[in-house]
């Protein structure tokens, strides 16, 4: 996953690529998602070319654009871990020893208050 | 705990034990100690010792609820003194020791616990001393009664987390977890070892299973947190202490760094500011690719300025390009474009400077300034600017273009913008098409037909050009017929005709087939194809003649030949239907200004059957003011004038009030009279009241052009003389009564004599006015006067004056205008 996607990743082009590189890719990409799979992904694809499909474009793209950042995604990205799907006995026994705490106690006796 | 105290059972007349009622009532469990304490100092009576048992208890409570359990245990030993079963609340007492913590005395009390306690009555306590046992507290549990069904479950619980612990024994883990029963203390700890089993799945389903209240919940909790990923794992995170969120961190192996930026963003967690995002990304953009936190650094700035001092510190600095362009993006963030624009054009300068071809980006960025300036002369002029530095950019042109044709501006520098627009993009069917319109209003005719070839070119089936086409073809086929140059007249008819642009306009070609073989083939055939034609096009005979008519007179034909075989149209009354299509025809003959003296004598032609039908037809409005509209444009002021006087009558529309002193101006504003301009004036004022912005701008032109005519100094007297007449607030219609006095004139002499009155009226004044006409001087105070109270007086005295020094005779003297105002004749008048 990439944070800034800009239409050069999109398109998965090179930012010194030329006008023909840039329109074999956006072809290339369009063939592979088609509008009716993913109508938004279609549309980042072609806003992607709209911005950089010629030299007067991708000037006005370095020129007018700044990077719109979801501060999310780029901790996500930060924070990308193979996703596990296990735990292992060592690790539930480390939560469960971690897990009772004076909050937890008090909460219990207010249970035996009641 | 099962202690239950009866508070109201001792209630007498008693005022102390009133008091103390009251207090533990209102749970002032102090207050109401000291009261029963000296109650049970006056008489041992059992209920003050229950009394005061219960209030010692609540008051221990109390201070546990606030943590503070060396306070309650203390309270609890005032308790035991006073209640007679205080292992009722046993329980109580040792969870608070085990929260004080006192080793001790934790084994002490746990020692004193009983099988049934345990097992029975403390189930809560039980569930709790599970949880410790398992979690940390093992030595708690050589103190409760061995013998008890805890002890058993608890050894199960055991051997299932041990089985889960050596490799993940299944057969041992599950044997174990299947032999504590539903309702064990332990029921919740093996829930939660199942889930692990099938962890992350699971943990979900489960969230409901066990109780929030629970101490096993918080494992669960955990667990559940650590399925996260993210920003959502940080934000799950911040929920917890910070041990806890260190051991999810570690047990999902992120790295160092990982772990920082996790506990940094938990540490802002309730203000992740502009501050806090950009400080991230500069002290760990290691976990980022790189250039990224750059990039998203340089961005921030636009929202977060205070961030350049550690961005220059940290990165490249910026160059003053950038950082103008930045500026620039936060200015029009802000909606302040004013400052965008000074910040763009410091963009433009550094380029300028720089050795490097920046003409594009420098054109682009002033396109970007167009984009944001509200001044439209401003925002044309960034556009020609841009153009210097990239000529090739239609929307420019267009732009420009544009402009000057809503502006009407120099037509001269417009056709430049068009020509070179044209040398960059001489493809452009928009331009080609502007380039078309141009030259018609340029009546550069040929010029029109070869623009027009060109866009068929590069669009075969534009329509738009073919229809251009199709009227130049005919037009110069008709112009032959009337210069009598037949040689070529055919070529342009099949010209068009080979456009086939469909039967209607098939229809027009073989009229001017009709018309050419009328003026040189053979005269019966060509009736018979002009009215075979006209019959296709036309329903009636109403526009079958204006056509006929136009058409004769456009290829110098004679009208009343041409029309022999027509059937009359004076009678005829006319749908709406073909009224709409008589001002279509209108309009497609007024195109062509050198055709509007002709399209005026071919509508005479059918004039009286319009005038019937405006008379006996109830048109819509709407089909009226169109009507109007062509008229006004072709000058049919007769027609126009019978329209409004009838409309007039109907509507009360600022725009018939309009037309009518308009029509009978003949739409010479130079001509109307002062109590005209008073009257378009007051209607123009309704235009504004009914929100009319038409006939508003049609009236402001129209007394423009009156005062163009009118020097001030020469109209403000007769003006402030009207002024006193003004308080004729009627909506009647107006009717000027000079032009009543003088319709006798003949129209050729009456412009002259309008022309004389109007010098002569800059430069007389009544007195002298009246003077010069009457000779005489001391008599003449009534006509002044009456002047004064009808300025209509003073205009059609100065049109006799007028006449007289021209020489004209109007058959009208001084004596027939004052007797037509109902003015005292004068003796010895001219």
């Amino acid at each position: 996953m990439t944070v800034i996607k800009t239409p050069y990743q999109i398109l998965g082009v090179q930012p010194s690529a030329t006008d023909a590189e840039i329109k074999r890719a956006y072809l290339s990409k369009v063939k592979d998602n088609a509008p009716d799979s993913d109508q938004l992904l279609f549309q980042s694809i072609h806003n992607a070319y709209i911005a950089i499909k010629d030299l007067k474009s991708r000037i006005n793209y370095d020129l007018f654009t700044v990077p719109n950042v979801d501060f999310d995604e780029l901790i996500d990205q930060a924070l990308k871990i193979t996703p596990q799907d296990s735990i292992t006995a060592r690790q539930f026994n480390t939560l469960l020893q971690a897990s009772v705490d004076d909050s937890t106690i008090q909460k219990a006796i207010s249970q035996v208050t009641k | 705990m099962t202690v239950q105290y009866d508070i109201d059972s001792n209630h007498n007349e008693n005022s102390l034990e009133q008091k103390a009622l009251v207090e533990l009532k209102a749970e002032h469990y102090k207050e109401a100690i000291e009261l029963y304490k000296q109650l049970w100092e006056t008489s041992e009576d059992k209920k003050w010792q229950q009394q005061l048992a219960y209030c010692y208890l609540q008051r221990a409570t109390s201070f546990a609820e606030r943590s503070m359990y060396r306070e309650a245990l203390v309270l609890w030993d005032n308790y035991i003194q006073f209640a007679e079963t205080p292992e009722d609340a046993f329980d109580l007492y040792i969870c608070w020791q085990i929260q004080a913590q006192d080793s001790h005395k934790i084994q002490t009390a746990l020692k004193q616990l009983s099988v049934q306690q345990i097992d029975q009555q403390f189930s809560e306590l039980a569930i709790l001393l599970g949880c410790l046992i398992l979690t940390g507290k093992p030595e708690f549990q050589r103190f409760v009664p061995q013998e008890s069904i805890f002890i058993a479950h608890l050894k199960l619980a055991q051997t299932a987390l041990q089985a889960y612990l050596n490799n993940n024994d299944q057969q041992q883990l599950n044997e174990a977890l299947k032999q504590i029963p539903y309702r064990s203390t332990f029921r919740d700890f093996r829930t939660l070892l199942n889930a692990a089993q099938n962890y992350p799945q699971s943990i979900e389903q489960i969230l409901s299973k066990i109780s929030v209240r629970s101490p096993y919940y918080q494992t669960l909790s955990l667990l559940h947190c650590s399925i996260f990923e993210g920003a959502k794992l940080v934000q799950q995170l911040g929920k917890y202490s910070y041990s806890q969120a260190r051991e999810i961190a570690e047990i999902k192996s992120f790295n160092n760094q990982q772990q920082q930026l996790i506990e940094y963003l938990v540490q802002y967690r309730d203000d992740i500011s502009d501050q806090v995002k950009f400080n991230a990304l500069i002290q760990y953009q290691s976990l980022w690719p790189t250039g990224v936190a750059e990039d998203i650094c340089k961005a921030m700035l636009i929202h977060y300025p205070e961030g350049h001092k550690d961005f220059k510190k940290h990165f490249n600095a910026l160059s003053s390009f950038d950082e103008n362009r930045l500026k620039a993006i936060a200015s029009e963030n802000k909606n302040n474009n004013v400052e965008a624009e000074a910040y763009w054009r410091q963009c433009v300068e550094t380029l300028q400077y720089e050795n490097a071809d920046n003409n594009l980006k420098i054109a682009l960025i002033l396109r970007h300034m167009a984009t944001l300036q509200d001044d439209i002369e401003l925002c044309n002029q960034l556009m020609i600017e841009s153009l210097d530095y990239d000529a090739d950019d239609l929307a420019s042109y267009q732009h420009i273009l544009h402009y000057f044709k809503q502006n009407d501006l120099d037509r001269a520098e417009y056709l430049q913008w068009l020509l070179l627009g044209l040398e960059h993009f001489p493809q452009s069917i928009e331009l080609l098409t502007l380039a078309v319109q141009q030259e018609i209003e340029n009546r550069q005719y040929k010029k029109v037909s070869e623009y027009a070839l060109q866009i068929i070119s590069l669009d075969p089936l534009n329509r738009f050009a073919k229809d251009i086409l199709f009227s130049s073809y005919l037009d110069h086929a008709r112009k032959l017929i009337q210069d009598k140059n037949y040689k070529n007249v055919k070529q342009y008819i099949n010209e068009a005709k080979d456009l086939k642009l469909g039967q209607k306009y098939q229809a027009q070609v073989q009229l001017v087939l009709g018309l050419y073989y009328y003026a040189d083939q053979d005269k019966s055939e060509g009736l018979a194809l002009i009215t075979e034609s006209l019959a296709k096009i036309h329903k009636d005979p109403v526009n079958t003649c204006l056509q006929a008519a136009m058409e004769a007179l456009l290829t110098a034909l004679p009208v009343a030949n041409i029309l022999e075989g027509i059937e009359t149209a004076e009678n005829y009354l006319l749908s709406e239907q073909q009224l709409n299509q008589v001002i279509q025809q209108l309009n497609f003959y007024a195109k062509d200004f050198d055709h509007q003296l002709l399209l005026l004598k071919a509508l005479d032609r059918v004039a009286p059957a319009i005038t019937n039908s405006l008379s006996q037809k109830n048109y819509d409005e709407s089909l009226l003011i169109e009507l109007s509209e062509s008229l006004e444009k072709i000058n049919a002021f007769e027609l126009l004038q019978h329209c409004a006087k009838l409309a007039v009558e109907r509507w009360n529309t600022v725009i018939w009030q309009y037309y009518l002193i308009y029509s009978e101006l003949k739409g010479m504003a130079e001509k109307c009279s002062s109590a005209q301009i008073n009257r378009l004036e007051k209607i123009r004022e309704q235009a504004i009241n009914d929100k009319d912005e038409r006939t508003k701008v049609l009236i402001d032109v129209f007394i423009e052009q009156y005062y163009q005519t009118h020097s001030e100094t020469s109209t403000g007297l007769v003006d402030s003389l009207f002024t006193l007449n003004s308080g004729d607030d009627s909506d009647d219609v107006y009717v000027d009564p000079t032009e009543e006095l003088f319709k006798h004139i003949p129209e050729d002499e009456l412009l002259k004599v309008m022309d004389k009155s109007d010098e002569l009226m800059m430069e007389t004044t009544p007195e002298q006015l009246v003077e010069d006409l009457t000779q005489d001087s001391d008599n003449n105070e009534h006509i002044l006067i009456a002047m004064m109270q009808d300025p209509d007086l003073f205009s059609a005295l100065i049109v006799i004056k007028a006449a007289i020094g021209l020489g004209i005779d109007i058959k009208l003297s001084i004596n027939d205008v004052l007797g037509f105002f109902n003015v005292e004749q004068v003796a010895g008048a001219s």
